[in-house]
C-alpha cells in the first residue's frame, strides 16, 4: 500500500502545478467534497517546476532562516539545494522515487538515508523526509465530505473533514481542511490524532500570482505539542513546465551546483 | 573367585570404615549426578527458551539470508518444505516467519524497530511472548491488523491498547511501504532490547507490506522435542531437502552464537567445577583405603610369609576397592537419580537468590530450574566415579605389596 | 595442662604416616577451596568491573533534569572547572558528550549514539582503551572508535573513512569525516551496536557546541571507599549539580550483579559439602582407628575426660597443621589464578550477560574474604567431627576398647 499523507513537502513542492486545472473550475457552482479532493489529488501528477524559497524555522533551542532552490518533477523526482546561508550553502537532497540521498559540499561526500531515518526531520524542520518521498493520495485513504460551507473570517470557504478509511497507513485520526470557495485556494490543514487532539496545522497563506500562476505562497507548519515552534516556507519565485529531463535528477548532479 | 570372597570379607571385617568409604562415593556421586541433571535440564531449558523466543531449534532460510539479513531473500514456498516434516517424528512443530527492518510511527512520532511476522496459530502452541504479556492479548486474526509492542516502545510511542500505528518499510521492491496496525497485545520480557525494539504482526501483514507473495517467508523456525537431536535433524533435513535448492537448514548454535557461547562456557565451568568435587572426593577415599592398608601391615606381612605371591595380594586390594566402588555407585546411583527425580518434577527454584528477570545476549531465561539428566551422562558420571575408586586404589595397594614380610612382622601390631 | 599439650602432639607425630595421611585430605580439600571461592568472587568483581569500567563510570554527574530526556540543551557549563574540583577531592573525572547521528561507510548507514570523550581523562576513569579489539585509541584529530557490532553493520575497519551526519545545536546540519581508529571488543549491547567515539573536540566542532558536557564521569581514587559515602561527599562538592551512583542510575545491572552472587554461594556452598565430608570421613576414621590405643591409655589410669581432652588437642594440633599447608597451597594457587588467570578463550568467545561483557579469560581474586572463610569453617568443621567418636571412645570401658574393631 502506498503511503499518504496530505499537504505537507510535496505539496509545497508540488502546490504551484495545483492550480492550473483549478482555474476553468472557478465559477462552476457548488462541488462536492470529492470532486474538490479529486481536483487536487489529480494536480499531483506530472508537471516540473523550478523554484526558490525561503525557509524559516523556529525551536525552543534556535531559530534558523535558510533560502533553498528546488527542481521538481512529477512525484518522483526532486532535487533541493541550500543557497544560504553560507555555512551550508550547497548542502542538497536528492529524491528519486523512493530513495533519498543527502550531498555535504564540505566534505564533498553523498550520504544514502536510510528507510529508517526517513521519519527524522528534513533539514531541522517541523518536516520529515517521509514529507518528501510520499505520494498523497487524499481521496485513497479518506472518507470525505464537505463539514461546511459558509464565510469563516470574511471569506467563502467549504471545510472538508477527512476521516482515515479502515486500513488506511495514515497515523492522523482527522485531517480537516479549509478551502476558499471561489478559486478553492487551501487556506487551512488540521492534522489530529485519534483522540481528536490536534497535532499540527498547516496554514496557507499570502495567495498571489506567481510564475503565471493564483498561489497560496507562505506555507506555515505548526506542531501543537512544541508551543512557539514553526516552520514557515515563503516563495520567492517560480516557473513551471521547463524542460526537465529525468537524467537530471541524478546524483552526479546532485554533487555538482549545477542547474 | 577365592580372591573375591576374601576381598569381601575383608571389607566387612571393619564395617565402620567400609561404611564411611561407600558413604563418601556415595555423596560423591550423588552431588555429581545432581549438578549434571541441573545442568542439563537447565541448558536444555535455556535452548529451547531461545529457540522459541527466536528462530527455532532448528531454522530454515535462504542460503545468503544470514551473511546480509536482507529482507528480499526468501524462502519462496512454504509448502514445498512443510510437507516433509511429517516423516520426521521429532518435529514437535513449526513456525513461518517474517522478518525484517521498520520505522513504527504515530502521530506523535516514530521509532525504529525490528518486526517478525507470524501466524499467530502455530506460534500459540510455540512461543513464550504469550507469557510476558502484561496488557491486551495475543495477536488472534491471522488477516488482522494487531500488533504486539514491548513495554519500553510502548512508553516511548506514548500508547496503548487500541492505539493506531503505521508500520513503513522498503518492501521487496524496494519501495517504501506502509501499512496500519493497531496495538492489541503489550509485552514484558525484561529485556531492555527486546522490549523496545521488537514487535510482532501476522504473517499476512507482513507480506501485504513487503509486497510477498503467498507461502513466501523469510525462514522457518522448526521445534523438536529434544534439542540434543538437533543435529541428527538436520542431518536427516539436509538429505530430504538436498534438491530442494535455495534452501539452508542452521542449527540454533549458527543463529544464535551468543547463546551457544554462554551454554558453553556454562558447561565448562560446570565440568570445572565437577572436576574439584571429584578431586576432593578422590582424596578423601584415597585416605580412607590407604588408611585401611597401612593398618593391615602385619596380616599382610603374615599373608606374604604363608607363601601369597605379592601379585595375589595387589589383586586383593585392588579387588577390595573395586567392591567399595560398586558398593558406592550402587548406592550413590539411586540416591543420585531419586534426586534428579525430585528436581525434575519439582525444580530447583532460583527466585530465592534470583529476581524474576533474567537475560542472556537478549534472550530472556526462566528462573526455576528443572533437572533433566542424560542417559549416557549418567553413564559416565558412574563409570568415572568408579573408575576413580579404582585408580585411587593402586597406589595404596602398591604399598601393600611392598611390605617386606620379616621387619612388619618384627614390629609387630 | 602442659603434659597434655605436649603428649598430644608427641602422639601425632608417633604415627606421622597416618597423620600425614589425614592431613592429605585436608590439604587438598582446603587448598582447592580457597581457589574455588578466589575463582567465583574473581568472576563477580570481573562483571563488576565491566558494568562500570567499560561504561558509565562509577558515579556520574548530571545537570539536574538531563536524565529525564538527555536533552543536548540540559548540559553542564563549564565542566572542566568541575573536574578540576573533583580531582581535588581525591576522585577521577572525565567529561563526556552525547548526541545522535548518522553514520556511513560507503553505502552502509547506521543511526548511531556519538560520545565524545576526553582521550587523557578517560583513560583514567574507564578501562575503553584497554578493551580494543583491533587499532588503537584516539590519537589523532579526527579518529574514532567503533562498538563491535556497529563496525560489522558498516563493514568498517580500522584505517576506514566514516561520515557523521547530525543535527547540530544549532539546527544545522554538522557533518564530516572521520577515521576509524580502533574497534573496541564486545561490551554491551547497546555499546555494541551503536556507539561512535570521538574527542570532546571533535564532538563540539560537529554538533556546533561551545564548552559544555552533558555528563562527568567519574571514578574513586580509593576503590575501597563507600560509593554512597563518596556521592555524598561530592554531592556536597558540587550542590548546583545531580550526583549519582552507577547502581542508582542501572539498577537492574545492580541488581543482576547481586543475583550472580548469590548464585555463587550456591556453589559454594556445594564445594564446602564436599571438603566437609571428606574432612567428616577422615575423621571419624582417624578416632575409630585409635580406639584400642585409647582402650590402652584407660587401662593405666587416664579417665574419660582425660582422654577426651587429649583426642581433642591432637585433633586441634592434626588440624592446625594441615590446614596451615593447605592454606598455603590454596593461596599459592589462588595467586597463580590471580596473575595468570584461567584461559577459557579456545572454548568461546564472548558474549553479553544481562547487557554486562562476559569474557572467557578468568581471573581468581585472592583476599581475605577468599581464604578466611574455607580456613575457619574446615578447621572448626574437623574438631566437630570428632565429637561423636571421641565421646563413644571415652566411655567405653578399657576392656571393651581393647577389642573394638
Amino acid at each position: 500500500m502506498r503511503v499518504k499523507n496530505s499537504f505537507t513537502l510535496t505539496a509545497l513542492l508540488v502546490m504551484p502545478l495545483l492550480l492550473t486545472f483549478f482555474l476553468p473550475e472557478l465559477f462552476a457552482g457548488e462541488l462536492t467534497s470529492l470532486e474538490i479532493l479529486d481536483k487536487i489529488d489529480m494536480m499531483w501528477r506530472g508537471e516540473s517546476s523550478i523554484g526558490t524559497y525561503q525557509m524559516k524555522i523556529k525551536t525552543s533551542h534556535w531559530e534558523r532562516n535558510l533560502r533553498i532552490k528546488s527542481w521538481t518533477k512529477g512525484l518522483d523526482y526532486t532535487l533541493i539545494r541550500i543557497e544560504y546561508p553560507k555555512k551550508e550553502k550547497g548542502v542538497s537532497t536528492l529524491k528519486v522515487e523512493n530513495n533519498l540521498w543527502n550531498y555535504l559540499p564540505k566534505i564533498n561526500r553523498v550520504v544514502k538515508v536510510p528507510s529508517s531515518l526517513m521519519m527524522g526531520s528534513w533539514m531541522g524542520s517541523h518536516f520529515t523526509n517521509d514529507d518528501l518521498v510520499k505520494e498523497s493520495t487524499l481521496a485513497d485513504d479518506y472518507h470525505h465530505s464537505i463539514t461546511f460551507r459558509g464565510k469563516r473570517e470574511g471569506q467563502e470557504v467549504y471545510e472538508i473533514t477527512l476521516l482515515p478509511k479502515e486500513e488506511a497507513a495514515v497515523v492522523w485520526g482527522k485531517v480537516i481542511i479549509l478551502v476558499r470557495k471561489n478559486d478553492l485556494m487551501p487556506l487551512h490543514e488540521v492534522f489530529y490524532d485519534e483522540n481528536d487532539k490536534p497535532v499540527r496545522e498547516m496554514k496557507l497563506t499570502d495567495i498571489k500570482m506567481m510564475g503565471g500562476r493564483l498561489l497560496p505562497t507562505t506555507m506555515t507548519i505548526v506542531p501543537y505539542d512544541k508551543p512557539g515552534e514553526f516552520t514557515e516556507v515563503t516563495y520567492v519565485e517560480i516557473s513551471f513546465d521547463m524542460e526537465l529531463s529525468d537524467t537530471f535528477f541524478s546524483l552526479r548532479n546532485l554533487k555538482q551546483q549545477e542547474g | 573367585m577365592l580372591i573375591i570372597k576374601l576381598a569381601w570379607r575383608n571389607l566387612w571385617r571393619n564395617k565402620r570404615r567400609t561404611i564411611i568409604t561407600i558413604s563418601s562415593i556415595c555423596f560423591g556421586l550423588v552431588l555429581a549426578l545432581v549438578f549434571i541433571g541441573l545442568g542439563d535440564g537447565t541448558y536444555g531449558t535455556m535452548i529451547d527458551s531461545a529457540a522459541r523466543l527466536g528462530s527455532g531449534h532448528i531454522t530454515l532460510e535462504h542460503p545468503d539470508y544470514r551473511s546480509s539479513l536482507l529482507t528480499r531473500l526468501t524462502l519462496q514456498s512454504t509448502e514445498e518444505l512443510t510437507k516433509h516434516f511429517k516423516e520426521i517424528y521429532e518435529i514437535e512443530g513449526w513456525a513461518p516467519r517474517i522478518l525484517g527492518q521498520a520505522m513504527l510511527s504515530t502521530s506523535y512520532g516514530s521509532v525504529g524497530a525490528a518486526f517478525i511476522g507470524v501466524d499467530p496459530e502455530r506460534e500459540k502452541e510455540n512461543t513464550l511472548f504469550i507469557d510476558k504479556i502484561t496488557e491486551g492479548r495475543y495477536l488472534e486474526d491471522a488477516a488482522g491488523r494487531g500488533v504486539l509492542i514491548g513495554t519500553k516502545m510502548a512508553q516511548r510511542l506514548n500508547v496503548a491498547i487500541g492505539s493506531k500505528m503505521v508500520i513503513t518499510a522498503n518492501n521487496l521492491h524496494g519501495e517504501i511501504a506502509a501499512e496500519l496496525l493497531r496495538v492489541v497485545g503489550i509485552f514484558e520480557t525484561g529485556s531492555e532490547m527486546i522490549d523496545g525494539y521488537i514487535c510482532q504482526i501476522t504473517l499476512e501483514r507482513a507480506q501485504a507490506l513487503l509486497a510477498m507473495k503467498e507461502g513466501e517467508i523469510t525462514q522457518l523456525a522448526l521445534f523438536i522435542t529434544n534439542q540434543r537431536a538437533t543435529d541428527r535433524v538436520i542431518e536427516h533435513l539436509k538429505r530430504i531437502l538436498a534438491d530442494t535448492n535455495e534452501v539452508a537448514v542452521l542449527s540454533w548454535r549458527e543463529v544464535m552464537p551468543e547463546l551457544a557461547s554462554y551454554v558453553e562456557l556454562d558447561g565448562t565451568s560446570n565440568y570445572i567445577f565437577q572436576i574439584i568435587i571429584f578431586i576432593i572426593i578422590a582424596a578423601g577415599i584415597l585416605n580412607t583405603i590407604l588408611m585401611s592398608v597401612m593398618e593391615r601391615q602385619f596380616e599382610f606381612g603374615v599373608l606374604l610369609c604363608l607363601g601369597m605371591k605379592p601379585r595375589n595380594l595387589l589383586f586383593l586390594i585392588l579387588t577390595e576397592s573395586m567392591l567399595l566402588g560398586l558398593l558406592g555407585i550402587t548406592v550413590g546411583t539411586v540416591m543420585g537419580l531419586l534426586c534428579n527425580q525430585y528436581f525434575t518434577v519439582k525444580g530447583f527454584d532460583m527466585t530465592l537468590f534470583t529476581g524474576e528477570n533474567l537475560d542472556i545476549s537478549g534472550v530472556a531465561l526462566d528462573p526455576i530450574l528443572y533437572a533433566d539428566l542424560y542417559p549416557d551422562h549418567l553413564i559416565i558420571t558412574v563409570a568415572l566415579v568408579f573408575l576413580l575408586t579404582v585408580l585411587v586404589g593402586i597406589y595404596p595397594a602398591i604399598k601393600a605389596t611392598r611390605s617386606e614380610p620379616i621387619e612388619t612382622l618384627k614390629k609387630g601390631k | 595442662m602442659l603434659l597434655y599439650l605436649k603428649l598430644a602432639w608427641r602422639n601425632i607425630w608417633r604415627n606421622s604416616r597416618r597423620t600425614l595421611i589425614t592431613q592429605f585430605a585436608l590439604i587438598v580439600a582446603l587448598a582447592l577451596m580457597i581457589a574455588c571461592s578466589g575463582l567465583t568472587w574473581g568472576l563477580v568483581k570481573q562483571m563488576e568491573r565491566n558494568a562500570t569500567l567499560l561504561g558509565p563510570g562509577e558515579l556520574q554527574v548530571h545537570r539536574p533534569g538531563y536524565l529525564d530526556d538527555r536533552s543536548i540543551y540540559r548540559s553542564i557549563e563549564h565542566p572542566h572547572t568541575l573536574v578540576a574540583t573533583l580531582e581535588q577531592y581525591g576522585v577521577k573525572a572525565a567529561s563526556r558528550l552525547h548526541g545522535f547521528g548518522l553514520v556511513s561507510h560507503g553505502d552502509n548507514s547506521s543511526g548511531t549514539q556519538v560520545l565524545g570523550i576526553d582521550p587523557l581523562k578517560e583513560t583514567t576513569v574507564t578501562d575503553f582503551h584497554k578493551h580494543l579489539f583491533k587499532g588503537s585509541f584516539l590519537q589523532h584529530e579526527k579518529d574514532v572508535l567503533l562498538g563491535k557490532k556497529i563496525a560489522v553493520t558498516l563493514d568498517a575497519t580500522i584505517g576506514d573513512e566514516l561520515v557523521i551526519v547530525t543535527q547540530a545545536a544549532d539546527g544545522s546540519i554538522g557533518n564530516d569525516l572521520y577515521r576509524v581508529a580502533g574497534i573496541l571488543k564486545g561490551i554491551s549491547e547497546e555499546i555494541d551496536r551503536s556507539t561512535v567515539m570521538m574527542s570532546l573536540a571533535d564532538f563540539r566542532g560537529l554538533f556546533s557546541l561551545h564548552n559544555v558536557a552533558t555528563e562527568i564521569a567519574l571514578r574513586r581514587g580509593d576503590p575501597t571507599e563507600d560509593l554512597t559515602v563518596i556521592r555524598d561527599r561530592i554531592k556536597l562538592a558540587l550542590p548546583d549539580q545531580e550526583v549519582k551512583t552507577w547502581k542508582e542510575l542501572f539498577p537492574a545491572v545492580s541488581d543482576l550483579l547481586e543475583l550472580t552472587d548469590a548464585s555463587i554461594y550456591i556453589l559454594l556452598t556445594i564445594i564446602y559439602l564436599a571438603g566437609s565430608l571428606i574432612m567428616l570421613n577422615t575423621m571419624l576414621m582417624s578416632v575409630f582407628e585409635r580406639i584400642k590405643e585409647l582402650g590402652i591409655m584407660m587401662a593405666i589410669g587416664f579417665r574419660p575426660m582425660q582422654v577426651l581432652l587429649l583426642i581433642f588437642l591432637e585433633t586441634f594440633f592434626l588440624t592446625l597443621c594441615g590446614a596451615v599447608m593447605g592454606l598455603a597451597c590454596g593461596v599459592s594457587l589462588s595467586l597463580y589464578l590471580t596473575h595468570y588467570g584461567l584461559d577459557l578463550t579456545s572454548i568461546t568467545e564472548g558474549f553479553s550477560f544481562v547487557g554486562i561483557a562476559a569474557e572467557p579469560h578468568w581471573f581468581a581474586v585472592t583476599t581475605f574474604n577468599t581464604v578466611f572463610p574455607p580456613f575457619i569453617f574446615l578447621f572448626v568443621l574437623s574438631l566437630l567431627a570428632v565429637v561423636y567418636p571421641a565421646i563413644k571412645a571415652s566411655l567405653l570401658k578399657p576392656v571393651d576398647a581393647l577389642v573394638f574393631h
